[in-house]
């Protein structure tokens, strides 16, 4: 394939990717029902669910970042994402509720310490238009008097937990922790992927820094694919909707064919 | 019948928030040696009489500097290469009028020349009256790093040749005693090593003891002169690192 139809291809994939997303997305987003008594639970599983769909597409659009460097840090967070929906969804009036508070409470915590460093630099708080937009926007969700901050985690449990908890502990063991590598840069990854092991004998074998740039894997947006099949199908179970749990990934198969077929035959012209 | 669950790391001990494994939860008190790092640079020089005139020579001269050391009580065992540093001139001249009426001091020096030459600060010079600053083999860096590959692997033939003249070296100074019908006595097994069953227990038993011979106190005092650590740094400055700042990789 010529460079010109490969950039081509690329285009039009990217493009129908995230279409591809937002619209399976939203179809599931249009069904959870609404419950002005208690909106935070669609709320929360919904903005989620959109998150987890942002994740997509935002690293779909990001080509250069199809490679183990970067993807995993999308994609562990998308895990990440789909351990708290699978969480949330076990008991989802109380759980997203904490979910929101935790996240204000988080807010009020990060203002304050903001607000300490004015004063320590000898400002007023007080005359801080920033401050002021911030405190704002708690308040018109939950005044910041009434608010608890949360010192450990949001749900008082580490995301292992959460994981066993909701029958996830293959998703956690072999796609969070495997991707954890990656986000928090531990050594089994950068001794792989930024550094290599000396020529010399002489040098012992020492590990080597080294920043090698990848060619885009379109492995990478496979594995997207099917990440956020597995919240997809999360919420079909939940919404009692037919259970389809390849949608995107069968999808993404069939696009890749007709594209390289397109492109090809096109050359072949 | 149903089958237990097997449990991930079960025979790992959980202290705190750690799993340990056997080895480091039922033996107590067990530092770990650094063959790599410590024991193949000490008894580097071994090899290197070993690779150029063979098993019976290296052997031979490791016999001949044991029974030199016993005659004379020496306080150096001229085991490792650390060791010889705080040896005097007057030892050292005994040491090689020792060796030159055997007929040995020539091929020792033959083999350790090279290495002299490129690392100046090596006791080992004090075994000629001048110390040279040409080398023999031009390609000796090269072959060094070949030897150097090939000794890192500790169960190959040349590292237990190695390890296992060292602890014979030892043996003939007396000071290694060992049960009869040990492998470890059994050195004449090791010519064929690693191609029969009993070379490769008397293999076993020299890479499991070598650690004990390169041992020595002090050895962790930063402040101490010691080969290696020389050796290690010495190489850098011959053949430094290089980094591939535009690497580019289909990974």
């Amino acid at each position: 394939m010529s460079d010109s139809n490969k950039e081509k291809f690329i285009y039009e994939l990217i493009n129908s990717f995230c279409d591809k997303v937002k619209e399976e997305v939203f179809f599931i987003i249009k069904k959870i029902p609404i419950n002005l008594m208690e909106p935070h639970v669609h709320s929360v599983l919904s903005a989620l669910l959109a998150r987890q769909g942002t994740l997509a597409t935002e690293l779909c659009r990001a080509v250069s970042a199809w490679n183990y460097h970067s993807a995993p840090l999308f994609i562990r967070s998308m895990v990440d994402v789909h351990i708290t929906i699978a969480w949330l969804m076990e008991e989802p009036f109380d759980r997203c509720l904490k979910f929101v508070e935790y996240g204000l409470g988080q807010e009020k915590l990060q203002i304050e310490h903001f607000k300490a460093k004015l004063i320590k630099e000898g400002k007023d708080p007080e005359e801080n238009e920033q401050i002021q937009a911030l405190e704002n926007n708690i308040n018109a969700q939950k005044y910041t008097f009434l608010l608890p901050v949360e010192l450990g985690s949001w749900s008082g449990k580490s995301t292992r937990d959460m994981a066993i908890e909701c029958g996830l502990q293959d998703v956690y063991n072999f796609s969070f922790l495997s991707f954890s590598r990656c986000v928090h840069s531990t050594w089994n990854h950068i001794s792989r992927f930024n550094s290599r092991p000396s020529d010399s004998a002489l040098h012992r074998y020492t590990f080597v820094a080294e920043m090698p740039e990848f060619t885009p894997d379109i492995h990478q947006l496979d594995t997207v694919a099917r990440r956020v099949d597995e919240t997809i199908n999360l919420f079909q179970r939940y919404l009692s909707l037919p259970e389809d749990s390849q949608i995107i990934d069968k999808w993404l198969d069939a696009k890749l064919e007709e594209l390289g077929k397109k492109y090809r035959s096109e050359e072949s012209r | 019948m149903s089958k237990k669950k097997s449990k991930v790391l079960s025979d790992h001990k959980k202290v705190g928030k750690k799993l340990l494994p056997p080895l480091m939860h039922q033996v107590s008190g067990v530092t770990p040696s650094h063959y790599d790092r410590d024991t193949l640079p000490e008894l580097l020089w071994l090899a290197l009489i070993e690779n150029m005139h063979g098993l019976r020579v290296a052997a031979a001269i490791a016999e001949e500097i044991g029974t030199f050391v016993k005659e004379s009580e020496s306080n150096c065992r001229f085991i490792t290469i650390t060791e010889m540093k705080n040896v005097d001139k007057i030892e050292w001249s005994a040491l090689r009028t020792h060796l030159s009426g055997k007929e040995m001091l020539d091929l020792l020096i033959s083999a350790i020349h090279d290495l002299v030459v490129l690392y100046p600060e090596c006791p080992l010079r004090n075994l000629m009256k001048q110390v040279p600053v040409k080398l023999r083999n031009d390609n000796f860096l090269a072959s060094l790093e070949v030897l150097v590959a090939d000794l890192t692997y500790k169960r190959g033939r040349r590292a237990v040749l190695m390890q296992a003249n060292a602890l014979y070296l030892l043996g003939s100074q007396g000071k290694l005693f060992i049960k009869k019908g040990l492998s470890l006595g059994n050195f004449e097994a090791l010519k064929d090593y690693p191609d029969t069953e009993e070379s490769r227990k008397v293999g076993a038993s020299m890479c499991a003891s070598s650690a004990m011979v390169v041992t020595l106190p002090g050895n962790d005092d930063l402040n101490v002169w010691r080969w290696p650590k020389y050796f290690w740094k010495r190489n850098l400055e011959q053949l430094p690192i290089t980094f591939d700042v535009n690497k580019r990789s289909s990974k």
